[in-house]
C-alpha cells in the first residue's frame, strides 16, 4: 500500500448505485407503497410496507457490539458495514442497519459516523450532515416551541396571573 | 487501552498489554452468552496492529471457546470480511435459538436493575436512596412495572468510574436519578456522573469542518 487514502477521499471516489437497485437486491419492490426515494441514493422505507411482510418467515438478525469503548475507537460501524459486505460477497442476502449519525457528536468529537476506509456508507457527506432531513425537522420543531414560549411571555405570561 | 497503553503508544507493538486488556473482551463474550446467543469475535484490523498482536488475540479467543476472525474490511472492503461472514452465516444456520432475557417483565423494577448490575457489570450492590426507591415504587403502582430498564452510565467502563478499565469487580452501582419514558416504554436509570447530552469540547470537530475552494466539504471523517 503506497498511500493511505482518507475516508472522505474513498467516499467521494465510490461509484454509487441507484437506491432502487440496492433495494431490489433485498426484494423491496420499486413501488410507491414500498419506499419513498429522496434523490438518487437515499430512500425511506414506508412503515406500511413492513406490515405486508408480517406473514413471511423471519430472517436472521445479527447484532454487532464491541468491547468497552476507548478513545482509539473500535469500529462498530466500520465492522457492521464490512460484515454486511462480506455476507453479500459470500452470496447471502443481507442489509446493514445503522444508527443515523447525530449532528451534536459529529460536530463535537467524532467528525462523522459513517464507517471508515473501504467499509463506509455513502453518500457520506449527506448522511453525516443532512440525510433524510428528519433530524432537521426535530430541530425546527424545537425552535418553533421555543419561539411560541418566548412569544407567550412577551404578550404577558397568562400562567402568572 | 484496556491493557493500560496510552492512545499515542498504540502504534508500538505491545503483546503483554494486549493480553492484559483481554479480560474486557472475555467479560463481553460471557455477557452475550448470558442471553443464550452464539457469539463471534471480529478483529477489526488497524494498520498499526502487528501479526504477533493479532495472533495473541485469536489464540486467546480459542481458549475461551469463541472463534475470532481477522477482518481487513477497512483496507479491503467486503473481501476482507469474508472469513467473518462465513463464520457468522454458519452460526446463523445452526439456528440454536435459545435467546432469553436477563429478567422477566414481571420482575420488580429494583430487582431488574440489580440483575443488570450483578450479571452484566459484576457490581456487588446497587446504591439507591429512599427517594429513588419510592419513585420506582410509584412507577410500579402507576402500571409501569413491566417496562424494561435502560441504564445510562459512562460507556467507558463496566462500572460507573470511567477510569476503571478491563473487567472490574466489587464495585457499587449508585443510582442518581430515574426517568420514565412512557412513550418509548422503558425506564431510564441514570448512574454515576454521566451526561446524557454532552456539550462540545473546547475545540469541537466543527472548527475543522469547512468548504474548500472547490466547494467540497472538508473535515468529516
Amino acid at each position: 500500500m503506497s498511500e493511505v487514502k482518507s475516508d472522505i477521499q474513498i467516499a467521494r471516489e465510490a461509484k454509487m448505485q441507484p437506491i432502487n437497485d440496492i433495494l431490489a437486491k433485498i426484494n423491496v419492490p420499486d413501488e410507491s407503497t414500498a419506499f419513498s426515494p429522496m434523490g438518487r441514493h437515499i430512500a425511506k422505507i414506508n412503515l406500511e410496507y413492513l406490515d405486508t411482510l408480517k406473514d413471511k418467515p423471519n430472517g436472521k438478525l445479527i447484532l454487532v457490539t464491541a468491547i468497552t469503548p476507548t478513545p482509539a475507537g473500535e469500529g462498530k460501524t466500520t465492522t457492521s458495514v464490512g460484515l454486511n459486505d462480506g455476507l453479500n460477497k459470500i452470496g447471502k442476502k443481507s442489509i446493514v442497519c445503522l444508527r443515523e449519525p447525530s449532528l451534536g457528536p459529529s460536530f463535537g468529537m467524532k467528525g462523522g459516523a459513517a464507517g471508515g476506509g473501504y467499509a463506509q456508507v455513502v453518500p457520506m457527506e449527506q448522511i453525516n450532515l443532512h440525510f433524510t432531513g428528519d433530524f432537521h425537522a426535530i430541530t425546527s420543531a424545537h425552535n418553533l416551541l421555543s419561539a411560541l414560549i418566548d412569544n407567550h411571555i412577551y404578550w404577558g405570561n397568562r400562567l402568572e396571573h | 487501552m484496556h491493557g493500560g497503553v496510552a492512545k499515542d503508544d498504540l502504534k508500538i507493538e505491545n503483546v503483554e498489554a494486549l493480553k492484559k486488556g483481554l479480560v474486557n473482551l472475555q467479560r463481553h463474550v460471557e455477557n452475550v452468552k448470558k442471553f443464550g446467543l452464539p457469539v463471534a469475535v471480529a478483529v477489526n484490523h488497524f494498520i498499526k496492529d502487528t501479526d504477533n498482536e493479532v495472533k495473541a488475540l485469536i489464540e486467546f479467543c480459542d481458549t475461551i471457546d469463541v472463534k475470532a476472525s481477522l477482518c481487513t474490511h477497512w483496507a479491503n472492503g467486503g473481501e476482507g470480511a469474508k472469513e467473518l461472514a462465513s463464520h457468522v452465516a454458519e452460526l446463523c444456520e445452526k439456528n440454536e435459538d435459545k435467546f432469553k432475557f436477563l429478567y422477566e417483565s414481571k420482575t420488580p423494577l429494583f430487582k431488574k436493575i440489580e440483575t443488570i448490575a450483578k450479571e452484566i457489570y459484576r457490581a456487588d450492590e446497587v446504591i439507591a436512596d429512599t427517594k429513588i426507591r419510592d419513585q420506582l415504587k410509584s412507577f410500579e403502582d402507576a402500571g409501569y412495572g413491566d417496562f424494561p430498564i435502560c441504564i445510562a452510565k459512562t460507556q467507558y467502563s463496566f462500572s460507573t468510574d470511567p477510569s476503571l478499565k478491563g473487567a472490574p469487580t466489587g464495585h457499587s452501582l449508585p443510582i442518581r436519578e430515574i426517568k420514565l419514558s412512557s412513550g418509548a416504554e422503558f425506564i431510564v436509570v441514570i448512574c454515576g456522573a454521566v451526561m446524557t447530552m454532552p456539550g462540545l469540547p473546547r475545540v469541537p470537530a466543527a472548527d475543522s469542518i469547512k468548504l474548500n475552494k472547490d466547494g467540497e466539504i472538508e473535515g468529516l471523517f
